[in-house]
């Protein structure tokens, strides 16, 4: 379903550049759950970001459901990312000024749902994830568990092929953190693609597949 | 504040040109024109300030309530300076005339002095000192005059002049005199401007008029100016100078038809006015005997301070507003500063710092626009600024640079206050508090609305008075030319002054001369006389005289029977009269044609006999004055004793002019033409109107300008406020037009705020500019449409960059930081 082929992403601040993503090559099946794990600066993010069609390598080639998108425009990417892949991330990223029910139909506003179909979406998704009587709250009044879970919502309300989870519980004591290892385990087996970025062995070892980046390169 | 503090503050400058560019010239721009808008203002507020103890002076005003429209006139009856001189309470009386305009011969070219005859003691009470020479000379002897200094480089380029005896004419008369004293020019801001000043023993002046101007036996008016002390009451004065003229009047044995008319007001109202506030008395009658004086409104004045402290305000918001923001962006700066040890107190420090060296780089760059704009500023207000750049004046504007720039480093000082490091350390910022935010957005909002509400206003201002001088008057303006006889030339006594209108009548590039007491469009000696038709009640109509070809010349068709006609009618006959279609009504006739042969029973205040006139014909109603007055009913009636000549061109009236110019040498060679055309009589009644939309044009382009960088700033912040937001939008698939219709409409309705704050304001004011007028322009309220167009432009064109900001935002990294 996605597969990187000698995908090379370089970046350049002044006369310095650093190789991120170095001649990658990887392939990820659908239904499966890769966890991407290395230490910080290793490319991690760069490879979520690329997988999450944000960016575009430099080099190589980057294929998503059969698609060699490497060279798309911006505004291709975001006709083929929209609806079918799914973020989360460790600081949740949830708006202020929104609450919760507006922040999770945040990502069906682009869709062709119609209004009543994304109000009745994003209950359910609410509902499933337990956050349903927190609907009408601002973030900052929820718990760090209370504010992945909405995230996770947000992520899965497009019914996305593919959820992209950078470090997800990061930000999260161990317990939340357990719940949000749980959710992720329960998305999968219910056949979406879920690639995760994690420095935790042990939450590393709870997905399907493990890849050790390091300085840009998989090892 | 520390020297370390302003390096940090410059290297923070030059490491964001960018921010720094504008903030500088944001607060700049606003500064020069506060300085530009304050110092107007201050300028027309100290007109004849230069008077020693200005505030002891007054003006001798009077209103003769019998005839001329009951209307003010600065002058009074010359009689009352001796009656003044003798009141209790006075300590100076004296006064100036504009009789006798002179004219001084140098090298054979004949020049026109701005020139006033001063009566006993008006050096003195003016503070009136030579540079050079013997003022007291200069005003006593017979053969001498004084002359400013301008005035000297102006005509003989030095002020070694001396003794220099020069040929001087004027009312036709011709003598030679020197010149005695050599005087400092009056300030700009003067209501008695001069260039030239002589004294009454001048052989120029006749010695019927130097008698008059001592005894006033004849009750001719004259600027009278007398000094009370400051013990003593004005109104007392007043009062005695009033209780003087009551008595005085009695001689002139008014009729008791006359008395009754005046309903138990005074014959003759007397009124002292403080001369620091003759500046803003608009309300006076100007004659050709007035000074040629530019009268100020103390609302526009006040209006033009406003709207400089409004600009500053707007300009100050802004540096607000964009420190603000910075302070945001610097939040991990500030933590860390915490964090090493930094204490509010020296972080009040190095945000003084900051403003300081962008409020003095500001001021430094507003002092060299307003230097640059005074020239402009001075064209558009019709008055000479070049004083306002006293040295006192830029110690001013350095304060008020400064002032500023310590009142806008509070509110960013406080908001770095309450910055907590751990919180952003830890990538948690919390920096400004939600109404803290709405606050700036209200101002961001009263910005962009000032700047509509202005343009607005200026719009409607600048449409009117176009309307007003280009409207109608009811005859075609374009090819006729406007000039004045000299004193003494009427047509109807002066054989020359009959050859030279003969001889210009014959000129080829002449179609028609006509003569008039007055030009239409201009009411300098207001007459009025009272009428009544057969079994009517009396009207009193404004009376204008004319020679026979008048209306042939003005182009100008009957309503009704017939108008006058050289062919028919004798010149000065007193019988034919024609009205206006204002005039039949008032007096009662069903119709114009009804008016047309009907006999008119007429009575002069002053005269006891009763004139029987006859209505030859209905004239249409034509614009004579401005039309902030209300039209009135007229009379006209021949007479030759007007001295304003209209020439009608018969093709090109540069080729008329000329022609004109040529004859005017040959029969007056020693005094200079004054001719204009037609229209600019109207135009001159809207001068300051047109001063004024030029004076707003200038604030609502500053407006534009500071509110296009407000608009800048704001979007600036909620793109940046925004940022994650946007982010997540775009990940969840928002495309280039979804991200730029987010920003879009964040500014939209700050813009549509703003048109719901300030466009009912401008209306009402637009409403109360226009409501002395009589006609208004018919788009006036557009103005408000295309001030919102043009503000919702502006801030388009002010947000473009932010938007795109949005639009190129990658995703990856916005959310990664």
């Amino acid at each position: 379903m996605l597969k990187f082929v000698n995908t090379t992403k370089k970046f350049v601040g002044g006369e310095v550049i650093t190789t991120a993503l170095n001649r990658i090559n990887l392939e990820i099946a659908a239904g499966e759950y890769l966890a991407v794990t290395g230490p910080s600066g290793c490319g991690k993010t760069t490879l979520l970001s690329i997988l999450g069609m944000l960016d575009t390598p430099d080099g190589g080639e980057y294929w998503f459901d059969g698609q060699n998108v490497a060279n798309y425009r911006e505004d291709q990417l975001n006709d083929l990312r929209r609806g079918r892949i799914g973020f989360i991330f460790q600081s949740f990223n949830l708006i202020e000024e929104l609450s919760v029910e507006e922040n999770v139909g945040m990502a069906l506003e682009y869709s062709d749902a119609s209004a009543k179909e994304r109000h009745e979406r994003v209950a359910q998704v609410l509902e499933k994830l337990g956050v349903a009587h927190r609907a009408k709250h601002r973030p900052s009044q929820l718990s760090g568990g209370q504010q992945q879970r909405v995230a996770v919502a947000r992520a899965l309300v497009t019914k996305p092929a593919v959820l992209l989870a950078d470090e997800p519980t990061g930000n999260l004591d161990s317990a939340h953190g357990e719940e949000v290892m749980k959710l992720l385990e329960q998305i999968n087996s219910e056949g979406t693609t879920i690639v995760m970025v994690t420095h935790s062995p042990a939450h590393a070892a709870r997905a399907k597949r493990t890849v050790g980046l390091l300085d840009g390169a998989i090892v | 504040m520390r020297l370390p503090d302003l390096r940090v503050a410059w290297r923070l400058m030059v490491k964001e040109p960018g921010y720094s560019l504008v903030a500088v010239l944001g607060l700049a721009v606003g500064l020069a024109a506060f300085l530009l808008l304050s110092g107007f203002a201050r300028y027309s507020w100290s007109y004849d300030a230069h008077v020693p103890d200005a505030g002891q002076v007054y003006v001798i005003k009077h209103r003769f309530n019998v005839e001329g429209g009951r209307r003010w006139r600065d002058k009074a009856p010359l009689m009352l300076r001796e009656v003044a001189r003798t009141t209790p309470g006075v300590t100076q009386s004296t006064g100036y005339l504009a009789w006798f305009p002179l004219n001084i011969e140098v090298d054979g070219q004949v020049h026109r002095l701005k020139s006033l005859t001063a009566l006993p003691g008006f050096a003195e009470l003016m503070g009136l000192k030579a540079i050079k020479g013997d003022l007291d000379e200069a005003l006593t002897r017979p053969d001498a005059f004084a002359i400013t200094e301008s005035a000297a480089l102006r005509l003989f380029g030095t002020t070694d002049v001396i003794g220099r005896a020069f040929l001087l004419n004027s009312v036709e008369t011709s003598s030679t005199a020197r010149i005695a004293a050599i005087l400092r020019d009056p300030p700009a801001n003067t209501t008695i401007p001069f260039e030239s000043l002589n004294g009454l023993a001048l052989s120029l002046v006749p010695p019927m008029f130097r008698d008059e101007a001592l005894q006033g036996q004849q009750g001719w008016p004259g600027n009278l100016l007398i000094r009370i002390h400051p013990d003593a009451s004005a109104a007392a004065v007043q009062e005695a100078l009033q209780q003087f003229t009551d008595q005085a009047v009695k001689r002139l044995n008014l009729s008791e038809a006359t008395m009754a008319a005046l309903a138990g007001a005074r014959v003759m109202d007397i009124q002292l006015l403080p001369l620091r506030d003759a500046y803003f008395d608009g309300n006076v009658v100007v004659d050709a005997q007035s000074l040629p004086v530019d009268r100020g409104d103390r609302r526009v004045i006040g209006g033009v301070i406003a709207i400089a402290a409004l600009i500053l305000a707007l300009a100050a918001i802004n540096y607000v507003n964009l420190a603000t923001i910075r302070v945001i962006r610097r939040q991990r700066e500030i933590g860390m500063r915490k964090v090493l040890g930094f204490g509010n107190g020296r972080l009040a420090f190095q945000f003084l710092a900051e403003s300081m060296l962008v409020a003095l780089l500001a001021t430094a760059v507003g002092l060299l626009l307003a230097v640059l704009a005074l020239p402009l500023l001075s064209e558009l207000a019709n008055r000479d600024l070049e004083s306002m750049l006293s040295p006192g004046n830029i110690v001013a504007a350095i304060g008020i640079g400064l002032a500023v720039g310590l009142l806008v480093s509070i509110y960013p000082a406080w908001i770095a206050f309450r910055v907590r490091p751990a919180e952003v350390l830890a990538g948690r910022p919390d920096t400004e508090s939600l109404p803290a935010r709405r606050l700036r957005q209200a101002l961001s909002v009263l910005q962009i609305g000032a700047a509509m509400g202005l343009a607005s206003f200026t719009l409607a201002v600048a449409w009117q008075t176009r309307f007003a001088i280009d409207g109608s008057p009811g005859f075609d303006p374009a090819p006729l030319l406007i000039f004045e006889m000299n004193e003494g030339r009427k047509l109807g006594a002066d054989d020359t002054t009959r050859a030279f209108l003969a001889e210009l009548a014959q000129q080829p590039p002449v179609a028609g001369v006509a003569v008039s007491a007055d030009a239409i469009g201009r009411t300098r000696n207001p007459w009025s006389q009272e009428f009544t038709k057969e079994g009517g009640r009396p009207v009193t109509f404004e009376v204008r005289e004319m020679t026979t070809p008048f209306f042939e010349e003005y182009g100008i068709r009957p309503v009704a029977g017939r108008l006058f006609d050289p062919k028919i009618d004798k010149e000065d006959d007193p019988v034919p009269v024609v009205l206006n279609e204002m005039a039949a009504r008032e007096l009662g006739f069903a119709s114009a044609h009804q008016a047309v042969g009907s006999a008119l029973r007429a009575r002069s205040a002053m005269q006891p006999q009763i004139d029987t006139v006859r209505v030859i014909g209905i004239a249409p109603d034509l614009r004579l004055r401005s039309l902030r007055e209300p039209p009135v009913g007229v009379v006209y009636h021949l007479w030759t004793g007007g001295m304003t000549v209209t020439v009608r061109a018969r093709g090109s009236v540069a080729d008329a002019a000329s022609a004109v110019r040529n004859v005017w040498q040959k029969y007056f060679p020693r005094t200079e033409l004054d001719m204009r055309p037609a229209k600019d009589i109207y135009a001159a009644n809207y001068a300051d109107d047109a001063s004024l939309a030029k004076l707003l044009s200038l604030a609502t382009i500053v407006a534009m300008f500071i509110a296009a960088i407000g608009a800048y700033v704001l979007a600036t912040d909620a793109v940046q406020r925004r940022t994650r937001e946007i982010a997540l939008r775009k990940l969840f698939g928002a495309r280039r037009r979804d991200v730029g219709r987010l920003v879009a409409k964040e500014m939209g309705v700050i813009v549509l705020l703003a048109a719901a704050v300030s466009l009912p304001l401008a209306a009402l004011a637009i409403a109360r500019y226009l409501a002395p007028f009589s006609e208004r322009t018919p788009g006036a309220y557009w103005a408000l449409a295309l001030a919102g167009i043009a503000a919702l432009a502006v801030v388009a064109i002010a947000t473009a960059r932010q938007a795109g900001v949005a639009i190129r935002l990658k995703p990856a990294t916005a959310l990664r930081s």
